[in-house]
């Protein structure tokens, strides 16, 4: 079976960020694997392990394999490093040096998986945390005509059935159980499973796997009628001055109850 | 004519406050003609409310045949897969163009199923749109920054974060309909495909991060979990919800649900107080749209205390239980 995941690579979320221009962020910012996505790329290894001892018990030959793919910059084959240190077989990346929007996304990343092969399951984070779209998944599913479970925290493959059962996180801690059919995406959501950072030599490993570049054109979409375009990026430091509580204890309390009250007015 | 679909969110029976924003979002340039969706719950009750914050239809959605789910969510019947089908029939029915849905659990799993069936452009966590000219705004990087984003499209889908827009009241009366999604429509792509065996409910006592007005924060610096009591107790005379850093989270004192920040809840309150924690950048990312901020740290170099409005330099063990007795007292 291929398993693919989709891996973004997106700013460390500890980075400060600076603008290049009025639409661009300076992307000399360290940048790594989206972390909701590192959820998706260790279920999509702990799923190959699981279908290789099912079909070694049936002594099938399987080349059940994990493939990353990733749209991005050039810089982006650094998150593929890192999720192929993580124990993904082998890399796609789709070149573009333009922010894709969700629409056009999903398409490139449909036409590269198909072009790749015959997908048996397709895993993504549950979002990404600098454009924060919250919907690749659902678009990638509709233009397969694939079903698909977002924010999966606990994944069950039925493999005789040809279907998984899912666990997605709702409201307050509230879970919703499907079932879907195979083939499926999934996006990964935090408690799904717990990353193991890649030993040394993973990471000397992951440098001998194979990364296949594909450019934007080269896959040929149709141009969408929709679109979302960033017209302008301000940064939004949410600076504040702060203003010491003094006195005693009660002297501080009494002060923060007047300001709950009177500046706040919430009590 | 711009016609406008709004899914109307509710909580223990009544119109979420959240809902009201959104709706006053939708009048923003536009708002022509608003239709309020109203999925599995009795439209005539709300009626009034509805047509007292410029509803001028409302679109009574009945999925009688799913009925109810054996153990229902937030809303009877839920259904992600059937409601965001019903939601298009709908739209279908009366020529929407565009459609707002809040960005909560509910919306982060309608909005996008219809976006991605109907291949329209959507925005999620909108912090504020121009109907007409297909513009809204909100925040990318982890909150760092603020963008301006252009939406274009035959249909246009936002969602809105809850709680950043204010309701604003303005009386019209309101025509009624009612869509009822029918077995036609078990031939959908998605039929048979994902089923949802079952919906099991949260603990609401934790969660409703995301509309609360007040949120008192613990970080490691509250010990464990048992401590957590202490901001329970404040909590319960500030009418406010208690909330966590991802520290707390992880050392497992309370659920995923009370985490703030980058990778938990985004949420705008007009009151945070953050009790024990250090405000990280993750943190920030989750907090920073705060009407008011309160740190009470016992480390002056902490640095929520560079980046808040009030600071109190103490032990939260002695501050807490002092501001939780005062409080009561005032009552
Ligand atoms: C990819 C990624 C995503 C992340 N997402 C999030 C997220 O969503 N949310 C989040 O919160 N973090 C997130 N983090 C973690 C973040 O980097 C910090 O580790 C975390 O926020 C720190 O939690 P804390 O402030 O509780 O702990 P600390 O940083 O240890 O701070 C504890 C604070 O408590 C104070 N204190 C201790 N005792 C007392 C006392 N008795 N009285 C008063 N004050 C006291 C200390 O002075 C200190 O300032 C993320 C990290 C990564 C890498
Ligand atoms: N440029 C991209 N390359 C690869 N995967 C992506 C890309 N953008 C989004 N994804 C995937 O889609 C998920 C959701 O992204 P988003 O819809 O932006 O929140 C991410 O966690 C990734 O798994």
């Amino acid at each position: 079976m291929k398993i693919y995941v989709c891996v973004k690579h997106v700013p460390d979320s500890a980075a400060n960020i600076a603008l290049k221009d009025s639409k661009h962020i300076d992307d000399n910012v360290t940048l790594l694997l989206n972390p909701y996505d590192e959820y998706a790329v260790t279920e999509a290894v702990s799923f190959k392990k699981y279908l290789n001892e099912k079909t070694s018990l049936c002594g099938t030959d399987d080349d059940t394999e994990v493939i990353v793919v990733s749209l991005g910059k050039k810089d982006a084959e650094k998150t593929l490093r890192s999720a192929m240190a993580m124990g993904a077989d082998r890399g796609i990346l789709i070149e573009t040096e333009k922010i894709e929007d969700s629409i056009t996304t999903a398409r490139l990343l449909k036409a590269a998986i198909e072009k790749d092969g015959v997908p048996g399951i397709i895993f993504t984070g549950r979002e990404s945390i600098d454009m924060a779209g919250m919907q690749t998944m659902f678009r990638l599913g509709a233009n397969f005509g694939f079903p698909v479970a977002n924010n999966v925290v606990k994944f069950t493959p039925d493999i005789t059935n040809n279907s998984v059962e899912v666990e997605t996180l709702t409201e307050a801690s509230g879970r919703d159980l499907y079932q879907l059919s195979l083939p499926c995406v999934l996006g990964a959501g935090r408690g799904l499973n717990s990353p193991a950072y890649p030993t040394f030599p993973d990471v000397v490993k992951a440098k001998k796997k194979q990364i296949l570049s594909v450019s934007k054109n080269e896959l040929n979409i149709d141009k969408p009628q929709a679109s979302t375009e960033i017209i302008e990026l301000k940064l939004f430091a949410g600076k504040r001055t702060p203003e010491e509580i003094k006195g005693d204890l009660s002297q501080k309390i009494t002060s923060l109850v007047k300001i709950l009250k009177e500046e706040a007015k919430i009590i | 004519m711009k016609k406008t679909g709004i899914i109307i969110e509710f909580k223990n029976g009544a119109v979420k406050d959240a809902s009201y924003g959104m709706i006053a979002c939708a009048r923003n340039g536009g708002g022509d003609s608003l239709y309020a969706f109203v999925i599995n719950e009795d439209a005539q009750v709300h009626k009034e409310a509805l047509e007292a914050h410029g509803i001028h239809n409302i679109v009574d959605i009945c999925l009688p045949e799913i009925g109810t789910c054996k153990e229902s969510g937030s809303q009877a019947g839920w259904n992600p897969v059937i409601w965001s089908q019903a939601v298009m029939e709908a739209m279908q029915i009366h020529g929407i163009s565009e459609l707002f849905g809040l960005t909560t659990p509910m919306g982060r799993e309608l909005l996008p199923r219809i976006a991605a069936k109907l291949d329209a452009p959507l925005v999620m966590d909108c912090i504020e749109v121009n109907c007409s000219e297909g513009i809204v705004q909100n925040y990318l990087y982890s909150g760092k920054t603020l963008a301006t984003i252009k939406v274009k499209g035959d249909i246009r889908i936002y969602g809105i974060r809850p709680n950043v827009i204010e309701p604003a009241p303005a009386p019209v009366s309101a025509s009624m309909f009612t869509v009822t999604y029918s077995n036609a429509h078990k031939n959908e792509p998605d039929c048979g495909k994902i089923t949802l065996l079952e919906s099991r409910p949260g603990d609401n006592s934790d969660g409703d991060l995301l509309e609360a007005d007040v949120i008192i924060s613990g970080g490691r610096g509250m010990q464990n979990g048992e401590n957590f009591k202490l901001l329970h107790q404040c909590a319960r005379y500030l009418g406010a919800k208690v909330g966590a850093s991802r520290v707390a989270v992880d050392l497992g004192w309370v659920p995923y649900s009370m985490q703030v920040g980058q990778t938990g809840e985004k949420v705008s309150p007009r009151v945070y107080i953050a009790c024990g924690l250090s405000g990280s950048v993750q943190h920030f990312a989750g907090m920073k749209m705060s009407g008011m901020i309160i740190a009470i740290n016992n480390n002056p170099n902490a640095a929520i205390m560079a980046n808040c409005d009030y600071f109190i330099e103490g032990d939260l063990f002695d501050v807490i239980p002092a501001l939780t007795e005062a409080l009561s007292k005032a009552k």
